[in-house]
Formats: C-alpha cells, sequence, structure tokens
C-alpha cells in the first residue's frame, strides 16, 4: 500500500488541490485536532468502562441512551472502545510514521549526497522494497515478530520508507549542487556535518509533507493488519475492533453499531492526514501544482 | 502582391485566466499577399503566435476573438462557426509547429499522421495518400524509405522537415510557421529556411512565419510586423524597416544585431549573441495607458503614457505607432 | 527490441527473486522462533511432519548448506508440509489457486473498463461536477480499507436487500438441475468479493487515466492534430486515447502488488476459497511452512508482473525500442 498508492497519492492530490485549494486542508487539520484531542482526554471524559463487560443481556446491543452507540460481542460500550481505541490507532500510526520517516530521509540522505557504489546499493534496495508486495511481506514479518504494539510499529515502519527515500534522494541531488553546499564541503566540513547542516534543512520540507501523507498510509496498515488477527489484543484499537466486529459475525447478523463507527473513525482520520499532506505538500512545492 | 490572401482588420484575442483578461492580441491589422512571405518578430508572450493562430481559431479553451475580422480571400473567418473552420483548417491554411518539440504523436507511424490529414479533406484512396505521402518526402529531401518510421526515430531537423511535407499535404494556400527553426542548430536552421523559401516559390505559397529571432525573420520574410505587448509597432518592407528603424523597440532589436552577419553565421555555424532590452517585458495582465512601451521608452513623455500611437506611413510600406518616431536622434 | 534493455530488465527481476528467496531463508529461520520450536509448540504438528522438518530445514548443518538445501529443495517445487492440512504445501496452494485467479480476473476487468471509462468522463468534464464526484469517490475509496468495505457491502446487499451471498463460491451442499444453475450460483457468490475488490481499483484507474489523459491533451501534438482539422472526438480518441493508455496498461500489471492485498482482505471477509483466504488461515494459525509458500509465490508473481508490465511498454511504446 505505501508503495503503490503514494503514487496515486500524487495524483489525486494534485487533482485535488487545484480544485479545493486549501480548505480542505483546513478541514484535515480539525479532524486531526478532534481526534487527538479525543485520544489524548479521551480516559477523563470516558463515559464508560472498556473493561465493564456487562451481562448476558448487555451483548451486542444496538444503540440507546443507555449505550449511545451499542455494545459489542462482549457486551462491551462500543463509544468507549472508540475513545480507547483513538489512543492505540493514532500512536501506531505516529510512531510507525517517524520510524518510516527516519529510515526514508536517511536512506535518500545518504544515497543521494555519497552517490556512486552507496547510492547504487541504497537504490536497489530501495527498489526492491518497492517491487515486493507490501501486505503479504507485512503479514509474515508480523507472524514472525508476533503480535504486539511496538512490533506492529516496527513492522510498518521497516516497509514503508521507499517512497520517502526515493524523494529525499531526488532532493538532495538538487541540493548538493548548490554554491555553499560546495563551498562547505570543500572547505573541510565533515560529511554529517554538511549534511546536518546545509543538506537536511532544505530537504525537510519535502519529508514532511511526505511524513503526514505516510501517516495516513500507516493507519490504514495497522488497521488492516489488525484486521487480519495480526493486532495486539491487549491494546485495542479501531482496527481490532473491526477485527473482533468481523469474527462475530457483525456484518451477516446486521450489526451496523459494531462494524461502522470504528470504521467512520479509521476513514476520517485517513482523510485528514490525507487531506493535510495535500495542503502541506501543495504549499512546499508549489510548481507541482499543474492539474 | 496585388490582391491581399489574407486581411486582418483590428483582430482582438483575449484570454480569461484566473486572475484577470490578458489581452494578448489587441487590435492589430496586417495583410499576407498571395505567393508572399510575411513575419512576426517579437519577444516571446508578446502576441505572435496567439495573432497568427487566432486566424484559424487555433486558440486554447480559454483564448476567445473578442473583435475583429480574418478576411481570407474575402470571406471572414472570425465570424464562421467551429465547424466552418475546422473543414477550412490544413485545406486553405496549414502550420509548421516547432518539430522539435513534441509536435508529431509519439505512438503513431509518421505516414499515418500524414495521411491521416490528406483523407481528411479529399477523398482518396489509402494507397493514393501514401504515394502523395512519399512525393512529398522527396519535396522536402527526406529519403522516402523512412515513410513508416515513429517521430522518435528522427533527428530535429529531419523532424522539422516532416512538419513541413505534413504542412503541405492537402496544398494550402498559406502556410503558418510558429518558430519553425528554434531549437535547430544554426546550420539547420538555415537549411529550413531556405527549404521553405524554395517551397515558397514553387508552389506559390504564402507564408507567415513567427520568430522571436529578428534575424530569421529578416531573412526570411519579404514583410514584417514586429510585436510588443499585444500590439504592431511597426510594420512593413523587411528591408526598409531594418535599414530605416523607426519604433524605439524595432531600432533596440536591430542594434541587439549590430551586424546582420546571416551569411557570416552560416557559415562559422555561430550565433552571435544580442544584447538584451533594458527593463521588464510587460505583464500581460497589466494595464499600461498609451504606447505599451512607454515604460521602458527613453524618449517617452506625457503624451506617450496617455494616448494610443496612431498607424503613421514614414515610408513607401513602411509604418510604425510612436508619436516620437521622427524627434529621436 | 532491443535485447539489452531485455536483458537488464531480466536480470534486475532474477536479483529481485534471489532477494526474495534471501529473505525468506533467513526471516524463518534466523527470526526468533525458528520453525523447529514453533512445530514442536504445535499441538497439531505430526510426528512426521517434525521429522519431515527436520530433514527439510537441515537445522544441524551450517547455514550456507541449508542455504543450499533450500534451494534445492524449492527447485524441485518442495516447500514442505503444512501444519494444518498434513499436506505437501504445493498442493494445498494448487487448489486454491483457481478461485483466486476467477476473483482477480474479473475484478481486474471490471476496475480496467469502469475506471478507463471514468478517467475519460472525469478528465473530459475537468473542474465541473462529474470530474469533482469521480475525484472524491476516488478520495473515500483510498481512505476506506478494503476489508470495511466487503462488510459495508455484506451489511447492504446481503443482510438488508437479501440479494446476493456473503460467504464461499458455492453454496454449501447444493444440488443443482442443470450446469446453467451452477454457473448463476457461481456467479451470485462472485458478485460482492469482485464488486469489492473492484472498487478498490478503479479510483485508482480512475485517477490514472484521468491525470495520464489530461497530461497529453495538453501536449504539442494535440494542437496539430486539431490543426489538421479533426474533430475534437477524434483528435481524442485517434490521439490522446493511445498516448494516454500507455501508463495505464502497464500500472495494471505493476499493480498486481497491491490487488492482492485487496484480494488477501477480500477473500478472508467473504470466505472466499483462494490463497489469500489461506493465507488468513495460515497466519492465525501460525502455519508457517504454507505461510513462507505463498509469500514465496505471490512475490514471484508480483516480480515476474513488473517485468511483463516493463516488456508490455516495449512492445507498446515505440520510443522504448531504441
Amino acid at each position: 500500500m505505501p508503495i503503490d498508492k503514494v503514487t496515486t497519492f500524487q495524483r489525486i492530490k494534485n487533482a485535488f488541490s487545484v480544485l479545493y485549494g486549501n480548505k480542505t486542508g483546513f478541514a484535515g487539520f480539525l479532524i486531526l485536532c478532534f481526534f487527538l484531542f479525543i485520544a489524548v482526554f479521551g480516559p477523563f471524559i470516558k463515559p464508560y468502562d472498556i473493561m465493564d463487560f456487562g451481562g448476558a443481556e448487555d451483548i451486542l446491543r444496538p444503540p440507546s441512551f443507555e449505550h449511545l452507540l451499542g455494545t459489542d460481542d462482549m457486551g462491551r460500550d462500543i463509544l468507549g472502545g472508540l475513545i480507547a481505541g483513538s489512543r492505540i490507532s493514532l500512536l501506531v500510526g505516529v510512531m510507525a510514521t517517524v520510524l518510516s520517516m527516519f529510515l526514508g530521509a536517511a536512506i535518500g540522505l545518504g544515497a543521494g549526497y555519497f552517490g556512486g557504489f552507496i547510492d547504487a546499493v541504497l537504490m536497489r534496495l530501495t527498489d526492491i522494497f518497492l517491487v515486493l508486495p507490501w501486505l503479504p511481506l507485512v503479514l509474515v514479518l508480523a507472524a514472525i515478530l508476533g503480535a504486539n504494539l511496538w512490533n506492529i510499529i516496527l513492522v510498518i515502519g521497516l516497509t514503508s520508507w521507499a517512497g520517502t527515500a526515493r524523494v529525499v534522494r531526488a532532493q538532495t541531488l538538487s541540493v548538493k549542487e548548490r554554491t555553499y553546499v560546495e563551498r562547505a564541503r570543500s572547505l573541510g566540513s565533515s560529511n554529517l556535518r554538511v549534511i546536518l547542516r546545509h543538506i537536511l534543512p532544505n530537504v525537510f520540507p519535502v519529508i514532511f509533507a511526505n511524513t503526514v501523507l505516510i501517516a495516513a498510509v500507516a493507519i490504514l496498515s495497522e488497521t488492516t493488519l489488525s484486521f487480519l488477527g495480526l493486532g495486539d489484543s491487549l491494546n485495542q484499537s479501531w482496527g481490532m475492533m473491526l477485527h473482533y466486529a468481523f469474527e462475530c459475525g457483525a456484518a451477516s447478523i446486521g450489526a451496523y453499531w459494531f462494524l461502522l463507527p470504528p470504521g467512520i473513525c479509521v476513514v476520517l482520520v485517513v482523510l485528514g492526514f490525507t487531506f493535510l499532506g495535500y495542503a502541506l505538500d501543495e504549499w512546499i512545492n508549489p510548481q507541482i501544482r499543474k492539474r | 502582391m496585388s490582391t491581399p490572401l489574407l486581411e486582418v482588420r483590428d483582430l482582438k484575442t483575449h484570454f480569461h485566466t484566473k486572475e484577470g483578461i490578458a489581452k494578448a492580441v489587441d487590435g492589430i491589422s496586417f495583410e499576407v499577399y498571395e505567393g508572399a512571405s510575411f513575419g512576426f518578430v517579437g519577444e516571446s508572450g508578446c502576441g505572435k503566435t496567439t495573432a497568427a493562430l487566432s486566424i484559424i481559431k487555433l486558440l486554447p479553451e480559454n483564448g476567445k476573438i473578442e473583435g475583429g475580422q480574418v478576411l481570407f480571400r474575402g470571406e471572414d473567418l472570425a465570424a464562421k462557426s467551429d465547424e466552418e473552420i475546422r473543414l477550412r483548417r490544413w485545406k486553405d491554411i496549414s502550420i509548421i509547429f516547432q518539430g522539435a518539440m513534441n509536435s508529431l504523436n509519439p505512438v503513431m507511424k509518421i505516414s499515418k499522421q500524414i495521411t491521416e490529414a490528406i483523407r481528411l479533406h479529399e477523398d482518396i484512396s489509402i494507397p493514393e495518400s501514401r504515394k502523395r505521402v512519399k512525393g512529398l518526402f522527396t519535396q522536402v529531401g527526406l529519403n522516402p524509405a523512412l515513410l513508416d518510421q515513429y517521430p522518435h526515430e528522427f533527428s530535429g531537423g529531419m523532424k522539422q522537415r516532416v512538419m513541413i511535407a505534413l504542412a503541405l499535404a492537402c496544398n494550402p494556400l498559406l502556410v503558418i510557421g510558429d518558430e519553425p527553426t528554434t531549437a535547430l542548430d544554426v546550420m539547420v536552421q538555415a537549411q529550413i529556411l531556405d527549404l521553405l523559401e524554395d517551397l515558397r516559390r514553387s508552389l506559390h505559397l504564402a507564408t507567415i512565419l513567427i520568430s522571436h529571432d529578428l534575424s530569421v525573420i529578416f531573412d526570411a520574410c519579404e514583410r514584417l510586423a514586429v510585436m510588443y505587448s499585444g500590439k504592431i509597432v511597426e510594420m512593413g518592407n523587411s528591408r526598409e524597416v531594418y535599414t530605416r528603424p523607426a519604433h524605439p523597440y524595432t531600432r533596440k532589436l536591430v542594434a541587439a544585431f549590430p551586424d546582420l552577419e546571416l551569411e557570416k553565421q552560416r557559415k562559422t555555424g555561430k550565433r552571435t549573441l544580442g544584447k538584451s532590452i533594458a527593463g521588464d517585458p510587460p505583464n500581460p495582465l497589466g494595464r499600461i495607458s498609451g504606447c505599451k512601451f512607454h515604460p521602458r521608452c527613453e524618449w517617452a513623455d506625457k503624451r506617450c503614457s496617455e494616448e494610443d500611437p496612431v498607424s503613421m506611413e514614414i515610408g513607401a510600406d513602411h509604418h510604425v505607432f510612436c508619436w516620437k518616431w521622427d524627434k529621436i536622434g | 527490441m532491443s535485447s539489452r534493455y531485455l536483458g537488464n530488465k531480466i536480470a534486475q527481476a532474477l536479483i529481485t527473486i534471489f532477494i526474495v528467496l534471501c529473505i525468506n531463508f533467513f526471516l524463518f529461520r534466523i527470526m526468533p522462533g525458528d520453525p523447529l520450536s514453533m512445530l514442536m509448540r504445535n499441538p497439531r504438528a505430526s510426528q512426521q511432519a517434525i521429522q519431515k522438518a527436520k530433514e527439510f530445514y537441515g537445522l544441524d548443518q551450517s547455514l550456507p548448506v541449508q542455504f543450499g538445501r533450500y534451494l534445492q529443495d524449492l527447485l524441485k517445487l518442495d516447500f514442505g508440509v503444512s501444519f494444518m492440512f498434513k499436506k505437501p504445501v504445493t498442493e494445498v496452494i494448487g487448489g486454491k489457486v483457481g478461485p483466486t485467479l476467477l476473483l482477480l480476473g474479473v475484478s481486474e476487468i471490471m476496475a480496467i473498463v469502469l475506471g478507463i471509462y471514468l478517467g475519460i468522463v472525469a478528465a473530459s468534464h475537468r473542474g465541473k461536477i462529474v470530474d469533482i464526484g469521480t475525484i472524491s469517490v476516488s478520495l473515500l475509496l483510498y481512505s476506506l480499507p478494503t476489508f470495511l468495505l466487503g462488510m459495508v457491502l455484506i451489511l447492504i446487499f446481503s443482510v438488508y436487500w437479501g440479494l446476493f451471498p456473503s460467504t464461499g463460491m458455492v453454496t454449501a451442499a447444493a444440488r443443482y438441475a442443470t450446469l446453467w444453475r451452477q454457473f448463476l450460483d457461481l456467479l451470485s457468490h462472485l458478485f460482492l468479493p469482485a464488486i469489492t475488490l473492484a472498487l478498490t481499483l478503479i479510483g485508482e484507474y480512475g485517477m490514472l487515466m484521468r491525470s495520464s489523459l489530461l497530461e497529453v491533451l495538453s501536449e504539442d501534438f494535440i494542437v496539430t492534430a486539431r490543426a489538421k482539422g479533426l474533430r475534437e472526438r477524434e483528435v481524442i480518441r485517434k490521439h490522446g486515447y493511445p498516448n494516454a493508455l500507455l501508463p495505464v496498461v502497464t500500472a495494471i500489471s505493476i499493480n498486481l502488488g497491491l490487488t492482492i492485498a485487496g484480494a488477501i482482505q477480500v477473500e478472508t471477509v467473504f470466505s472466499w476459497p483462494g490463497i489469500g483466504r489461506l493465507m488468513y488461515d495460515a497466519l492465525n494459525n501460525r502455519d508457517y511452512p504454507l505461510l513462507q509458500g505463498i509469500f514465496l509465490l505471490v512475490c514471484i508473481c508480483v516480480i515476474v508482473a513488473n517485468l511483463f508490465s516493463d516488456l508490455l511498454y516495449m512492445v507498446l511504446d515505440p520510443r522504448v525500442k531504441s
């Protein structure tokens, strides 16, 4: 998904940015603020304890005044689950994105700055990661490492950096040619110093816009992994809720209240990151807004 | 040289952009005579290409002819519907685009691209049309064996010859060359210009050449118009305009090429680079009152910034649009 | 065709396949929990399976020897024995290829036809309501996890309207009066999974076709075609489409990796008896030999599809040949 979808990102983005301008970026920002608020302050406002399983009569109840969004197959309140899940989903999304960004930036900077053999090897590696079918790879990795929160973060981060590396490398190559970089190098600054002082500040905006888009992919990834049974059952995310909904056949018995709320939350957060990412990207690379 | 083949009267073409209306062509008039060559010269963005493309209404979606007449053999093309114009395109008036650019479809055989045009306007068989394409290839100095190649297999100069062959496919009366030699090296540029000149004489074609390169237009056209910011500032016989440039803009253009060393350039294959003209090119969305050139003109006075200059005849076939032309040293 | 280009591409694909083999080898050996101990812990594993696994992995040997034997076994198409099915992995996978191909084929065809059509409609009404609608729907489909779309469709079409069955490929224990009846039953089972998978691809192909066509229509040769006097319709049909379709056609095979990700989810949601559902089952039963086999098969398919798209481009675009 991170592989092929980033190019689709570009396409939809080009189309969208021209049509909607930055109003959508603002909308995305507001959506993310809302969920961030819920995630941070959720424990204080939560109306129900998610560990409150209730009695047999509380199992799979449709929405009511008592349970605004109904209950799940173990009698737990869905709204409470959503609030608790927002923490996990956002945490995994953000942490995986940070890891992915760090890897992508390091590999892209290294390849672009040093060139030659290092570039060839790093880009070959990047190409392979771009070619490999993403979901099977992630599933295999997660299955071997074992399903817990940190492994999920690790697996998503390890498999989603290739697009960033490409972009960063291209930007590094163009920055490297600038005179002050040449001068810094000829004056004998160490490579690390030149990269951190002169190249990174110029490449950073590109990394940043890309990061926000990767965050959308990371959230989707976590949801998909959890749904397929590789989630952390102790830290229940929206994806895990959907997994349980699937396992108890919520769709087939018409328990829409078990299915739709976590689904809508995922879609909203992904849209939020995407909108914000488009807006940032347009703001950072105004020359791209062609069509 | 008696009957004008094309007579353009007070043509106005505007582009409607988000930022406002750009008056790309702002009331120009000129004639092109049968079998004669006419040239437009000016900086990029001065409206010369828009002026030529307006003749066959080949404008981008946001471009519109807002006024004026385009009389082709007495018929007003500007007043015709798009469908009527479509049938006239290529049959009467064809265009040579910049061949070095992407003007040919990269995934279609060259033969197909030319026969397509022929069979669109004439009811002839495929073998018949292919035979004509062979003839056209010979005419423009290309090996007919290369007929079924794809554009990328040709060099820039060869592609430009293909563009010429394509333009001649339906035996038009008028051929418009839009920067036909730009992006070619000087040697090839000279060959292409010679070829165009030969074809014009032998086929009794009228041509309109458009170029930002003054030397090309002086060299290749009998008559010319200098354009600046959507207006014609000087027009007339090429030799006359070259020897006695009257408008300050034309003077600077000519001075930028101290000697039209075309012959020398051809021999050495080098292009002497002209001096640039002081000041910024005008903003296409700008509203400059009076003479459009006055902000960049050292001789401009109050009148120049208030009143539009009118056409003044200053010699046999030599017009200038300038209030001060006779007061400049 | 330039043989050098071809050779280069094939070499690249072979290198990638080799690296996948390495990943596959090391992942299942070096990572915590080697297959043998996992197998021993698995109560469902039989004594023969453990013996077979010991032989297969040759865990007493040195790594290079193990790797050599691993490659040897792969060449013999020996992927070991599935824990769940107690049958050779090759056999288990073989039985599931058909349904997956059927699902992928039908959804791809629907997605290609509709996606390209949608892209054309959007591009030719650029900025209008149709265009904005297409973009918005594409964006929504993009943000929607595939499995969730599947479950929502089940909710609507199976549960509320009762139009289509939601699980499996055939009605269990059904007997059909005619072959035609059997075909209709298959079709009704195929409908929802195929639509789900197709929808996720339609947005993709639609947006690709839209941007590709818009880009082509801004090219100089389109102006040439207009100048020749072609009708706008013909300009787009004869000069726009052939150029705009190039990237779309190749993207379809490059996209296989993404399509497989969708298929795993769709097959899981709809219990479609294909490779994707098999992978889900293998995951949840920790059937490592089976998982390894599927991973290898899918990777090789994707790499070959990439190679194929390069070759296809070479055939379709005359510029690549020289």
